[in-house]
């Protein structure tokens, strides 16, 4: 049994080592994790003294990242393929390395991530981070006495290899933050791909807070009957104001109906899909400068709302 | 692009195409009275003020309470300190005084062994405070992290040099202040919000910034400290060093008038649709509306059965330069597009929040003291964004600052000053229906 846990110590670590490396060229740092060419991080553009966590956050640039991935996956290549004690101890020695990194983040710059698993590490270094980095060296270690490449381990019994390789996943993917990441990107990408195809979704942004471009509204507009009724009655082409509010955006513009001056207001909706389109009539004040009475007010309201809303 | 219009106009109109909404079950109680000015006098019972309306004369009780960089006593007041005096709620005699304070709130752009460089905000420039010994003991109790890149928020008396910290005004977030939690992005937005209420400014006279350019501290959301401004601040600097000399020159609202006061106006007339921020709804009377009260600054009129005999108004009476709109508020979520009045700089923050635009309306209650007002939007909370903290005023609130209130709305509204936030629900769409 013991010589079954040591063999697949080589796979695991393996296994991890081509994912970090899968994780590191696939998936970019965020850009404002990313240290900066001048060798500082930007707060609000403003350039950030590192202090002695210099050094470990210049491997968390892009080129550094893509050595450091290539590096990881050749190591994780050699381990499945080749039973040389050699790249155990390469691989031992690597893992004490990225335990100290890990360490050595925490203390100094905990918030920037350990950058493990490249874009996926962005996370706070935690005591779980350090767990890991420490479990992976211990099994790095026991895997020094392994006799196996990699892709051999299996011919040792496929049951308690199979048996000691899930507990070991379910306990390191316990330690692991990036995971949390993974399927927050993933929820993502579904939901920008249901937006995409324009399917109706339960994961829709509600139209108080989706970003709605001035164009949509006007597209909108321009196409809904309210447009088409008030359009020749437009005294000017361009709107007097133009804002938003919720789940409407409004546009005004001054009319002229039945020899009055007016404003018309229209309430574009700022919602995926089905946006709708109200409107409503506001004489101007009267020549003597008192402004309307609100009764004029609610009575071209009413008949606005008769002649063109959609329904609401 | 259209010219930004007045928000009282964007109001009406919302209101004439969505109607009205259905009133709160519990309306709140009216904001309490709230002067500023520069100390003329002072002696146990009365304490005399400079404000743009004249002379007033408030008395003091023994239940008064003083704060000059710390709680002090009735003695602490001294000719040329810019106060901020809340009544009680009979409104006859001061409750609170706070004397020459400010806030100071941003990112810690370069820390020194005493001082802090800040940076306010993309609209409000940046800021050096000076960190004496003892403060930097009292500040580290709630802001470990005075580095770079870490938000810091603290509250500062005047110097003539620049903001001299005196405490943290809340804890400091753990997170750097570009690591924000962003709510999911399908997190539905409620009609009611409950979280942190804030302030930022410094009433009264302007304050230097310390950064040794001549710039000056807005006095409260809503106005900004452009170039223009600031060489008008700068001017104003000297003439309010004497007494009486309060003006600010921040009326970047349209249909804001000058002074500083801020009263309650359950049972007022209609009058200038501009002026108010709470225009009632078609058929309905001011009187008829849960948040009738609306935050307006005093007038030159002696208001009878008020305290010092008529003379405890601010104003200005010489009609220039302008007062920071009472009723603005800084909100977290304002749009960028157009001209609504938002930056491209704005984080998500960590709460769903409707994007409006300036000139928005939101009714504001505070959750401790039960007293509520209908504000405006009138500036992009870039900064309150960063932070997603609880406040423990009174239990304990969600997180995240949903809206940053000058100094003189957040203590009317019953806030202390002091104690940097009050649990606050906002119900978006005052005056409004049903987004």
């Amino acid at each position: 049994m013991v010589t079954v846990v040591q063999n697949v110590q080589v796979l695991l670590l393996a296994g991890v080592l081509l994912a970090a490396c899968l994780a590191k060229l696939a998936v970019r740092e965020p850009v404002a994790a990313v240290p900066h060419a001048h060798g500082g991080t930007r707060v609000h553009g403003v350039p950030i003294a590192q202090g002695q966590a210099q050094v470990l956050l210049l491997l968390r640039g892009r080129r550094a990242g893509l050595v450091l991935g290539l590096v990881e996956g050749v190591l994780g290549l050699a381990l499945l393929l080749s039973s040389q004690v050699l790249v155990r101890v390469v691989a031992a020695i690597g893992f004490a390395g990225a335990t100290w990194a890990v360490l050595e983040l925490r203390a100094r710059r905990p918030e920037a991530g350990c950058g493990c698993f490249g874009g996926l590490s962005v996370k706070r270094v935690g005591r779980r981070s350090v767990l890991r980095a420490m479990l992976f060296t211990a099994a790095a270690l026991a895997s020094l006495g392994a006799s196996r490449a990699g892709v051999e381990v299996p011919r040792l019994g496929t049951g308690r290899v199979a048996g000691v390789l899930a507990l070991e996943l379910v306990l390191f993917a316990s330690l692991s933050p990036e995971l949390a990441v993974l399927c927050g990107r993933g929820r993502r990408g579904a939901l920008a791909r249901a937006l995409a195809f324009g399917r109706r979704s339960r994961r829709d942004v509600p139209c108080e807070r989706r970003h709605s471009p001035l164009s949509e509204t006007l597209a909108t507009l321009h196409a809904s009957s309210a447009w088409r009724t008030f359009e020749n009655a437009l005294v000017s082409a361009v709107p007097l104001d133009i804002w938003r509010e919720g789940c409407h955006r409004f546009v005004v513009y001054r009319a002229r109906l039945h020899e009055t001056d007016m404003d018309i207001v229209f309430a574009v909706s700022t919602a995926a899909r089905a946006r709708t389109v109200r409107h409503a009539l506001l004489p101007l004040p009267t020549a003597n400068g008192s402004p309307v009475s609100k009764a004029a007010v609610v009575a071209s309201t009413a008949a606005a709302t008769d002649v063109g809303a959609p329904a609401w | 692009m259209p010219a930004q219009r007045d928000p009282s106009a964007r109001r009406r109109y919302r209101r004439a195409v969505l109607g009205g909404g259905p009133p709160p079950p519990t309306p709140p109680a009216a904001p309490l009275r709230v002067l500023t000015g520069t100390v003329l006098d002072a002696s146990p019972h009365v304490l005399a003020l400079a404000t743009a309306a004249g002379e007033a004369r408030l008395p003091m009780t023994a239940r008064t309470t003083v704060w000059h960089g710390g709680r002090r006593g009735p003695a602490a007041p001294h000719p040329g300190q810019q106060a901020l005096v809340r009544m009680d709620a009979a409104g006859l005699a001061a409750d609170r005084v706070w004397l020459d304070i400010g806030r100071v709130t941003g990112t810690i752009l370069s820390a020194g062994p005493d001082t802090l460089e800040v940076d306010l905000g993309p609209h409000r420039g940046r800021a050096r405070v000076s960190l004496e010994p003892r403060a930097h003991q009292l500040v580290q109790v709630r802001h470990p992290r005075l580095e770079p890149g870490y938000l810091v928020d603290v509250l500062c008396v005047r110097s003539p040099t620049g903001p001299r910290a005196v405490a943290p005004a809340t804890s400091q977030p753990g997170h750097r202040a570009d690591d924000l939690a962003s709510p999911a992005p399908d997190a539905p937005v409620p009609a009611t919000t409950r979280g942190t209420a804030t302030w930022t400014g410094w009433p009264g006279a302007p304050q230097t910034t310390g950064m040794g350019d001549g710039t000056t501290f807005p006095p409260g959301p809503g106005t900004t400290t452009s170039a223009s401004e600031q060489s008008v601040a700068r001017n104003d600097a000297t003439s309010a060093s004497r007494p009486g000399g309060v003006r600010n020159d921040m009326s970047s609202i349209p249909g804001r008038g000058s002074g500083t006061a801020f009263v309650p106006m359950p049972g007022a007339t209609s009058g200038d649709p501009s002026f108010s921020p709470s225009d009632p709804g078609p058929g309905k009377s001011r009187d008829d509306r849960p948040f009738a009260h609306g935050l307006t600054r005093e007038t030159s009129a002696p208001r009878p059965g008020g305290a010092g005999s008529g003379t405890s108004f601010v104003s200005n009476p010489g009609g220039v330069g302008g007062g920071p709109p009472e009723d603005a508020v800084a909100y977290p979520a304002v749009e960028g597009e157009g001209t609504a009045g938002g930056g491209g700089e704005a984080p998500p923050g960590c709460v769903p929040l409707p994007l409006l635009s300036v000139g928005s309306g939101l009714d504001v209650v505070n959750d401790c003291s039960g007293r509520g007002a209908a504000m405006t939007v009138a500036e992009c909370g870039c900064v309150a964004a960063r932070f997603c903290d609880r406040c423990v005023e009174c239990g304990t609130s969600p997180r995240g600052r949903i809206v940053e209130l000058g100094p003189v709305a957040f203590a009317a509204l019953g806030g202390d000053l002091d104690a940097g936030c009050f649990n606050v629900k906002v119900r978006w769409g005052a005056e409004g229906g049903p987004w």
